[in-house]
C-alpha cells in the first residue's frame, strides 16, 4: 500500500523527465503525435501556446473528469442552497413577512440558483487545477531554454522516460524522422541537446 | 411558375434547381411536400367541423396552432440574422433550412387573415363593444383606459406591420442567400450582414409586441413586460428543433450527410440546452415577481392556471419543459446519438405547443366564469355569486375544464402540416445548402473542441 503510494509520487515527480522535441507548427505537431502513437508510444504530452483543433483526438485523450465533478458540485450547491433557505427562514429565525409562508420555494429559487452556480464555478476552477496538478512551482522542463517559447510560438512534444518504448537514442531518431527541429533530454539535473544521428 | 400568387405566398425566388450542384438537390418526388401539405389541409378541414360546435374553442385552437408556426418562423429569422451579424461560420451548412422556414411569413399571414376577419370576437374579450358603454352593465373602466391601444383598427394595423416587417426580412435573407448559389458573390454576404444589423432590433420590437397583441391580450386585464422575451425563448427553441429534424430527414434520404455532421447536431443541441434554461429563467422571473407582488390584477392570471385542472398543464411545463430536457440534454452523448436527439427535438416541439396552449386556453375559463356570474346576478342569485368572492370559478361548465380536445390537435397538425409542406416545396426548388457561401468550407470542417 505505502509502496504503491510512494511509486505514484515518484511517477508524478518524474512525469516530465524524458525527451522534449520542438516542432515548427501545429500541423507538424499533430502529425508527429499521430505517428509516434502508431509507433507504440503512449506516455506523451504536448505543450502549445493555444488549443489545437483535433489534438485531443490525435493524443487519444478521453473525456475529462471535470464535467462530472462540476455536475456533483452543482448538485451540492443546489442542496445546500435549499437547506440554507429553509433553515434560516423557517427554523432558525422565523419572521412573518406580509403573511407569506415562512418557507416557500418561489423566493428561495434565486438563492438556490446562485449557490448552484457558485459551487459549479468553484468546482470547475478547483477541479481544473487539481486534475492538472497545478500550481507546480518546479518542473524539470524549466531547465530547457527553448521551452519558454511554449507560451509564445513554440510547439513541443514530450515523451516520458518511463514509457515502455523509450530508448534515448532510438526515440530521438524517431522524433527527428517525424520532423522535430530540435531535441533535448530533460531530467532533474538539467537539459542537454541530443543529436539524433549520433 | 410565374404565377404571382405562388410567388407571393410560396416562393418569391424562381426555381434554380437545374443550375445547382446535383448532390445538393432534394432527391425524391412531390411526396416530400404533398404529404405534409395534404395531412395539413385534411386536419384543418376536420377542425372546421369543430367550428360549428364550439366556435370559441375552435378559434383558440386555431390561434395556438397558428402561433406555433409563427413562433418557429420568428425563431428561424432570429437564428439566421444573429449568425450573419456575428459572422458565424459553423452554421453555414444548415443555414438554408431556417432560410426556407422564414420565407413562410406571407403564407402565415394568409392563414392569420381568418382570425382578423372572423375570430376576433371569440378570441379577444376586449373587442366586445359593451365593455366601453359608460354606465352599461358590462362597462369595464380598466379596459376603457386601455382602449387607446387595444382597439380593432389599430390592432389590425399592428398585425399587418409585424408581418410586413417579418416578410420583408425573411424575403431578403432568403433571396440574397439563394442568389449566391448560382451567382457566387461576397457582396451578398456583406448585404446580409448590413440587413441583420437593422433587422434584429426592429424584429425584436415587432416580436415582443406581436406576442403582447396575439397572446397576452387574450386576457386583457393582465400584463407582463417580460412576455415578449418569454415568447422569443420558446420561438428560438422550437425553430432549433424543427431545423434539426428537417436536417435529419434530409440525412435519412442520403442528403447533406457530409455537410451537416454530428458536430453540427451537437451544437444545435447545446443551443437547445441553453435555451431550455433561458426559457425557464424567463418563465420563472415572470412567475416569481407576480407571486411576490400578489396584486389582484396580476395574480389572477396564474390563479386561472392553478385551478380547474389547468394546474396539470402548469406542472407538465415545469417538468417537461425544464427538468426532463435539462438532464437529458446535459450529457454530450445525447446530442450526438441522432435517433435520441431527434426524440428530444420532437419532445421540445410538443412542449412548445403545450406552452402556447397553456398561455392561451385557460383564458376561456376566466371569461366563462365572468359570464356565469353575470347570468347568476341576472337570475337573482346575486347573493350567492357575491358570497363566493372570486366570481364563481368553481361554477364553470365542464366544457371549460382543462383538457385536450380533438380540435386542439387537428388545428395544430393542420397548421404545422401546411407550414412544413410549403417549406419542403421550396426546398425542392433550390439547393439544400448555401454551398457558395464564402464560409461554407469552414462550416464543413467545423469541429467541437
Amino acid at each position: 500500500m505505502i509502496n504503491s503510494i510512494k511509486q505514484k509520487f515518484a511517477e508524478h515527480a518524474n512525469q516530465n523527465v524524458g525527451l522534449l522535441a520542438e516542432f515548427s507548427d501545429p500541423g507538424a505537431l499533430v502529425h508527429a503525435v499521430k505517428a509516434l502513437r502508431k509507433r507504440g508510444y503512449s506516455r506523451l504530452d504536448t505543450f502549445t501556446p493555444f488549443p489545437i483543433h483535433g489534438m485531443d483526438r490525435a493524443m487519444g485523450l478521453g473525456t475529462s473528469l471535470l464535467g462530472y465533478l462540476v455536475f456533483i458540485g452543482g448538485l451540492t450547491g443546489c442542496a445546500l442552497g435549499f437547506l440554507l433557505q429553509w433553515w434560516t427562514s423557517a427554523v432558525a429565525y422565523p419572521i412573518n413577512i406580509s403573511n407569506k409562508p415562512l418557507f416557500a420555494v418561489e423566493p428561495s429559487v434565486p438563492i438556490i440558483f446562485e449557490l448552484t452556480i457558485l459551487f459549479s464555478a468553484l468546482t470547475a476552477v478547483g477541479g481544473m487545477l487539481a486534475l492538472n496538478a497545478l500550481p507546480k512551482p518546479y518542473n524539470p522542463l524549466f531547465f530547457s531554454d527553448r521551452f519558454v517559447r511554449a507560451t509564445d510560438d513554440g510547439f513541443f512534444l514530450h515523451i516520458q522516460e518511463s514509457d515502455s518504448q523509450f530508448d534515448r537514442a532510438s526515440t530521438a531518431k524517431a522524433l527527428s524522422e517525424e520532423g522535430a527541429l530540435a531535441i533535448e533530454y530533460v531530467s532533474h539535473d538539467g537539459a542537454e541537446d541530443v543529436n539524433p544521428d549520433a | 411558375m410565374a404565377n404571382p400568387l405562388t410567388r407571393l405566398f410560396l416562393d418569391p425566388v424562381d426555381s434554380d434547381r437545374d443550375q445547382v450542384a446535383r448532390k445538393f438537390q432534394l432527391s425524391g418526388d412531390y411526396r416530400w411536400w404533398a404529404v405534409p401539405l395534404g395531412i395539413g389541409i385534411a386536419c384543418l378541414a376536420l377542425s372546421l367541423v369543430g367550428l360549428g360546435g364550439d366556435s370559441q374553442r375552435f378559434w383558440y385552437a386555431y390561434l395556438v396552432g397558428w402561433m406555433f408556426c409563427v413562433s418557429i418562423a420568428v425563431g428561424a429569422l432570429f437564428f439566421v440574422m444573429i449568425h450573419h451579424i456575428v459572422k458565424a461560420h459553423w452554421n453555414v451548412t444548415i443555414r438554408r433550412i431556417p432560410e426556407m422556414l422564414v420565407a413562410n411569413f406571407p403564407l402565415l399571414f394568409l392563414l392569420g387573415i381568418p382570425i382578423l376577419l372572423f375570430g376576433m370576437h371569440d378570441l379577444f374579450h376586449w373587442t366586445h363593444a359593451d365593455l366601453y358603454e359608460v354606465g352599461g352593465d358590462h362597462y369595464d373602466p380598466i379596459l376603457a383606459g386601455k382602449q387607446g391601444f387595444l382597439n380593432l383598427p389599430f390592432f389590425i394595423v399592428r398585425v399587418v406591420l409585424y408581418f410586413a416587417l417579418w416578410s420583408y426580412l425573411g424575403f431578403r435573407v432568403y433571396k440574397l442567400s439563394v442568389q449566391q448559389d448560382t451567382e457566387p458573390t461576397e457582396e451578398n454576404t456583406r448585404k446580409l450582414r448590413k440587413l441583420s444589423a437593422w433587422g434584429i432590433p426592429l424584429c425584436a420590437v415587432a416580436t415582443s409586441f406581436a406576442s403582447y397583441d396575439l397572446l397576452m391580450s387574450l386576457d386583457p386585464h393582465w400584463f407582463s413586460t417580460i412576455f415578449g422575451v418569454y415568447f422569443f425563448a420558446g420561438s428560438w427553441l422550437s425553430s432549433l428543433a424543427v431545423l434539426a429534424l428537417i436536417a435529419m430527414a434530409f440525412r435519412r434520404s442520403g442528403l447533406l450527410g457530409n455537410e451537416i455532421t454530428t458536430e453540427h447536431y451537437q451544437d444545435i443541441g447545446k443551443y437547445m440546452f441553453g435555451f431550455v434554461v433561458f426559457w425557464t429563467y424567463i418563465a420563472f422571473s415572470q412567475y416569481m415577481l407576480i407571486w411576490y407582488g400578489n396584486l389582484p390584477e396580476e395574480i389572477q392570471w396564474y390563479a386561472d392556471r392553478f385551478s380547474n385542472g389547468w394546474e396539470t398543464f402548469t406542472w407538465i411545463l415545469v417538468i417537461g419543459h425544464f427538468i426532463i430536457p435539462f438532464f437529458l440534454l446535459l450529457p454530450k452523448i445525447s446530442k450526438r446519438v441522432l435517433p435520441f436527439f431527434a426524440l428530444m427535438c420532437v419532445w421540445i416541439l410538443v412542449m412548445q405547443w403545450v406552452d402556447l396552449f397553456w398561455l392561451a386556453m385557460p383564458t376561456i375559463v376566466g371569461e366563462a366564469a365572468h359570464t356565469a356570474s353575470a347570468h347568476a346576478a341576472e337570475a337573482g342569485h346575486a347573493v350567492a355569486a357575491g358570497f363566493d368572492g372570486v366570481v364563481g370559478l368553481a361554477d364553470v361548465s365542464s366544457s371549460q375544464q382543462a383538457g385536450l380536445r380533438l380540435v386542439d390537435f387537428t388545428a395544430w397538425f393542420g397548421m404545422f402540416g401546411i407550414f412544413l409542406g410549403a417549406t419542403f416545396w421550396r426546398a425542392g426548388r433550390h439547393s439544400l445548402t448555401p454551398y457558395n457561401d464564402p464560409y461554407f468550407a469552414d462550416a464543413v470542417r467545423f469541429e467541437n473542441v
